[in-house]
């Protein structure tokens, strides 16, 4: 019995084969390093990545719909008074289209022009139909210092506007950031000096508060932002505003 | 450095790995990307749950899907007229996104003084989501209002000058050229109700310089989204999640656009068609 015990044991140098490398796998020290460097490594790449969802999270965000379930509020109920709904769908129809007709209401019935300040150019409607396009000069954008307490800034100014006004061969009254910009002492407001005749061209329209559309001797700037606030237009187009616009029509100016 | 050989035949560093991975990740992904999200869904949902005596942002219970699918899309367009005619009154200069007709306007009284067609547009998935619900009216109108905007062009082109001392300075300043604009233009326009427009210039970068100020603005608008988190998170309150939508059109559209809007500035949206 004791013979065939020991047969079956394994052969003494296979097992002795066998023992260095069950030690090795049981480290404890060497194991415990391994987890550690995954531990580390897992934190930083997720640290990592932490770091990119925070700066990203409102696109991420978007992305989340897709995992949302494609629900609708609309509750189909089959005893629904269907005569009731289609009433009130007709209801809801009217309520738009007069909303619509309100919205078109809007839109001038005469001639108006739109000023492009931007883009300085002009646009003459009539009845939400485009008659005539143009280019123009518009407010520079500067800012003219004098003093301390005295500066000017060069803008057309933007919004609806009336034309005020209309008047043939101009004469310009000199404001006194005229005289400063030139160089010049500014005079008193009564002075002859103030008064300049043949710069506004052949006619004027008047908005308000001073701002005019008006023609130039500076045709090679129009296009440009160049003024000190007014719409300055070519001869021809000029004309043409002149022609389809009343006192009273609206301008326009973004 | 190749990582792989370290995890081969380690179930437990591979397990330890993942675990320490999604700790962070999950830390940061849940308050800030996942919960923002379920707020709105279920927001939504209870709203559009009302009984229908609540008003026109509550349940439709219809006899067929189509005719309520028609009075929703009744509703939604009374809501951007509403806010076209509620701006038309109040405001002089204001702004009307078309997505429908892909169509950027700039109106003055409700009169629309520039037309910009929009070549392309993109928008956040919550919006489409939220057309499922009638809410969507609500979120219409009243008219969205401009709370911040920022962009790669100044708002107005202002030149400094001093005023000469006599007509001889004077002369030689009157010989000075005219700067011509020709910059990049993109803009953000950030609107109450969690809404943001991005303006895109249709055209590429036009050099090196104009790319740079693309990836500052971008950059810039990626900062202070997270800063707005980070104020959230102070508060202990959930970051707000934003509906955006980007639109391309062409440069001169976008300066005209950014230089003639106010900034106080009324707003009306018309979504695309469902379908």
């Amino acid at each position: 019995m004791k013979r065939m015990f020991r047969k079956n044991l394994p052969p003494p140098a296979a097992k002795s084969q066998q023992e260095p490398e069950l030690a090795s796998d049981f480290n404890p020290e060497a194991t415990e390093k391994k987890i550690g460097i995954a531990l580390f490594m897992g934190l930083l790449t997720g640290a990592f990545f932490a770091f990119l969802i925070f700066l990203f999270s409102p696109d991420l965000r978007d992305y989340v719909y897709w995992l949302v379930p494609g629900e609708q509020s609309i509750r189909i109920d089959a005893d629904a008074d269907g005569q009731k709904f289609a009433g009130e769908l007709k209801r809801a129809q009217n309520r738009l289209a007069t909303k619509e007709k309100k919205l078109k209401a809007l839109i001038p019935k005469e001639p108006y022009l739109i000023v492009d300040t931007s883009g300085n150019q002009i646009f003459l409607f009539n009845n939400d139909q485009l008659m005539h396009r143009g280019v123009c000069s518009t407010g520079s954008y500067v800012l003219l210092r004098a003093s301390k307490n005295k500066q000017w800034i060069f803008r057309t100014p933007r919004g609806q506007f009336r034309v005020l006004n209309k008047m043939k061969r101009p004469v310009w009254y000199m404001p006194d950031w005229a005289f400063v910009e030139e160089g010049r002492p500014i005079p008193p407001r009564d002075s002859p000096l103030r008064f300049e005749a043949g710069v506004l061209g052949e006619y004027a329209l008047a908005l308000g508060d001073g701002y005019l559309i008006h023609g130039t001797l500076y045709k090679r700037f129009l296009g440009m932002p160049v003024t000190h606030g007014c719409v300055r237009l070519g001869d021809e187009d000029l004309e043409m505003v002149v022609k389809h616009m009343k006192t009273g029509s609206k301008v326009f100016i973004y | 450095m190749n990582l792989l050989p370290f995890f081969k035949k380690r179930p437990a560093a591979q397990f330890t790995f993942i675990f320490a991975f999604l700790l962070p990740v999950l830390m940061v992904a849940v308050p800030l990307v996942f919960l923002p999200v379920f707020n709105v869904t279920t927001a939504m949902k209870s709203a559009a749950g009302k009984p229908r005596s609540t008003g026109p942002t509550a349940g439709i219970s219809a006899p067929d899907r189509e005719s309520a699918e028609k009075l929703i899309e009744i509703r939604i367009e009374e809501a951007y007229s509403d806010a076209l005619l509620d701006l038309a009154k109040k405001d002089s200069i204001m702004l009307s996104i078309d997505l429908r007709d892909s169509l950027m306007s700039m109106l003055v009284k409700g009169v629309p003084v520039r037309k910009c067609p929009i070549t392309q547009f993109k928008m956040s998935r919550a919006i489409p989501y939220a057309a499922r619900f009638d809410t969507l009216q609500s979120f219409l109108y009243p008219p969205f209002q401009l709370r911040k905007e920022w962009a790669t062009i100044p708002k107005s082109p202002i030149r400094i000058m001093n005023a000469p001392k006599d007509t001889v300075e004077a002369e030689a300043m009157a010989g000075q050229e005219i700067p011509i604009e020709n910059n990049d233009v993109h803009f953000t326009l950030e609107f109450n109700r969690n809404l943001t427009v991005m303006v895109e210039q249709e055209q590429p970068p036009s050099n090196t310089g104009e790319f740079r100020k693309k990836v500052k603005f971008d950059l810039e608008r990626i900062f202070a989204e997270a800063r707005a988190t980070i104020k959230a998170l102070k508060k202990r309150e959930l970051p707000d999640h934003k509906l955006w939508i980007e639109i391309t059109i062409s440069r001169d559209d976008a300066k005209a656009i950014y230089r003639g809007i106010p900034v106080r500035l009324g707003m009306a949206l018309r979504l695309p068609d469902p379908s």
